[in-house]
């Protein structure tokens, strides 16, 4: 599969075939931000691992040309990121994102923009919060018959977990999709936040938004202890379960399994 | 030889006492059933044998063998052979099936538990069952008929091999096709494993393929009557009024005590 490899706010190594065109911009002073620039011109799936071992500062555009149908598979780890993803989908074009992040720190600008006729994203997004987690989302859906739908599931561990997130449609935009569904398992007693907005100013539009923080039931918890399941090995399955459900790929399973391990002993 | 014995327990549930003096006993290889009217306290009676953490034992004991189980955790009671089947079982979305049965099997059976047989095992229980071989992959009860999740019940009892269980109105939901296939098989388990069973029921059908030695009628939190399976031709003829108004304690049970824990 095509690969690239991150670290920090530059591309340390990236094996990619010619459907896909990489750019890269290097700041030029104090005040600016490196940027990634990733162009798929054919129906090609893309691993992107970003390690982010300093403060990363860094813009990433995603591109998805006419008729193009693509996976994008994204990992994130590290200690601090301060990251905007901007997300162009072209007419009749769709992409899947599926995203890990397990970073202590992260503030994370996601930008979406559906811009032709039965432009498509469905973005599944994970992530185990330790420390400071702030997500905010924009979803523009700026033709008629577009579609998007945000999954978010985070599981804060310690700290905060903040997710904003509005999907817009504009006057004269119709026949749109517009899901957003939210979910933090918070296992602490610290405030976390999801501020679901939609923003519709036309009719003819399926739109949805969910927002759930708690702690797994009560009964869930004891369905599994009745089949001999201590509440520790319990929990380790639901939030597995959790963050696992949805993702399909082995790259990202793997990680996501490789932190339960390290985090749930 | 393995016995559940409960006796005088009185559980309370949101300042409510549920269940009230409650007796029984149950060896393995007898068959028993509990009938009642709705709200008198028979699930209840299951969950608090499990250790549900919304029920307070007030009074009494429950011993299996030689343990007692009033303060012991609910995945401890399940690892010393008893079993729930639940009447409402959950949909878990994530968890598969295969997974929760091999976490379960692996807390139960430690350094023994082998890959292999654990595959062979489920094959071979979901083939009887008549279920879909994609179920075992799919996410805990999700998206499965009322049907599927209590024959979902029966495949964690034959795979988890339990010396005492609790079946809690595992008929309700089940077509006549299903009924027959999920009672002939927990019958089967029982011919084979002879364990002690406990059921709770509201129907005379279930039994056509599971013959109970012992029938009780509960009222109010406690047994009023034990009998033979004669009694549950009685009850199907004239009803559990008869019990009901010579018992004049309050009654209440699982369904009013959900109202009262959501209004809580």
């Amino acid at each position: 599969m095509n690969k690239i490899d991150v670290v920090n706010d530059k591309i340390k190594s990236k094996k990619i075939n010619k459907g896909i065109n990489v750019f890269e911009y290097e700041k030029k002073d104090l005040f600016d931000i490196n940027k990634i620039t990733i162009n798929i011109n054919k129906s090609e799936n893309l691993i992107l691992s970003i390690d982010n071992k300093l403060l990363t500062k860094l813009k990433i555009d995603i591109s998805v040309k006419e008729n193009c149908s693509s996976n994008l598979y994204i990992y994130s780890k590290g200690d601090k990121a301060k990251i905007k993803y901007n997300y162009i989908i072209k007419e009749n074009s769709s992409l899947n994102v599926f995203k890990y992040n397990d970073i202590l720190s992260i503030n994370e600008m996601v930008e979406v923009n559906l811009n032709g006729y039965n432009a498509k994203i469905d973005y599944i997004f994970k992530s185990i919060g330790k420390n400071k987690e702030s997500y905010d989302y924009a979803v523009f859906h700026n033709h008629k018959n577009t579609y998007s739908n945000i999954v978010n599931n985070c599981v804060n561990l310690d700290g905060n977990t903040n997710i904003q997130i509005s999907s817009s449609v504009k006057k004269d935009i119709a026949e749109c999709i517009c899901n957003q569904y939210n979910r933090i398992i918070n296992l602490t007693n610290n405030k976390c936040e999801i501020r679901p907005i939609l923003y519709i100013d036309t009719d003819n539009v399926d739109a949805n938004h969910s927002a759930l923080i708690g702690n797994f039931e009560n009964e869930e918890l004891f369905y599994l202890e009745t089949m001999g399941i201590s509440k520790n090995d319990a929990y380790k399955l639901l939030i597995k379960g959790f963050l696992i459900g949805g993702i399909t790929d082995e790259f990202l399973s793997k990680k996501i399994i490789d932190s339960i391990k390290k985090y749930w002993r | 030889m393995n016995k559940l014995k409960i006796e005088g327990l009185k559980v309370k549930v949101a300042d409510k006492i549920i269940l009230d003096n409650f007796n029984i006993e149950i060896k393995s290889g007898e068959i028993h059933v509990i009938m009642g009217p709705n709200g008198v306290g028979k699930s209840t009676l299951s969950k608090v044998i499990m250790g549900h953490p919304d029920y307070e034992i007030l009074e009494g004991s429950i011993y299996y063998n030689d343990t007692l189980l009033n303060d012991l955790t609910t995945d401890k009671r399940a690892l010393l052979g008893i079993f729930l089947g639940m009447q409402m079982p959950l949909e878990i979305d994530g968890v598969t099936n295969a997974d929760m049965l091999r976490t379960a099997l692996h807390s139960k059976l430690g350094s023994n538990f082998k890959l292999y047989d654990f595959i062979n095992d489920l094959e071979s229980s979901v083939e009887k069952l008549n279920m879909n071989k994609d179920m075992i992959h799919r996410g805990v009860n999700q998206g499965f008929s009322g049907g599927e999740r209590k024959k979902n019940e029966i495949l964690q009892m034959n795979m988890l091999k339990p010396t005492m269980v609790l079946l809690d109105e595992i008929d309700s939901g089940l077509d006549v096709d299903s009924l027959k296939t999920v009672g002939s098989e927990v019958y089967d388990y029982f011919k084979r494993e002879k364990p002690g069973i406990l059921l709770v029921t509201h129907y005379q059908r279930l039994l056509d393929y599971i013959k109970p030695d012992f029938v009780h009628i509960m009222v109010s939190g406690k047994i009023v009557k034990t009998g033979n399976y004669s009694l549950v031709k009685e009850i199907e003829k004239e009803g559990y009024n008869k019990y009901i108004n010579e018992t004049k304690k309050e009654s209440i049970g699982t369904c009013a005590v959900k109202e009262m824990i959501s209004n809580e």
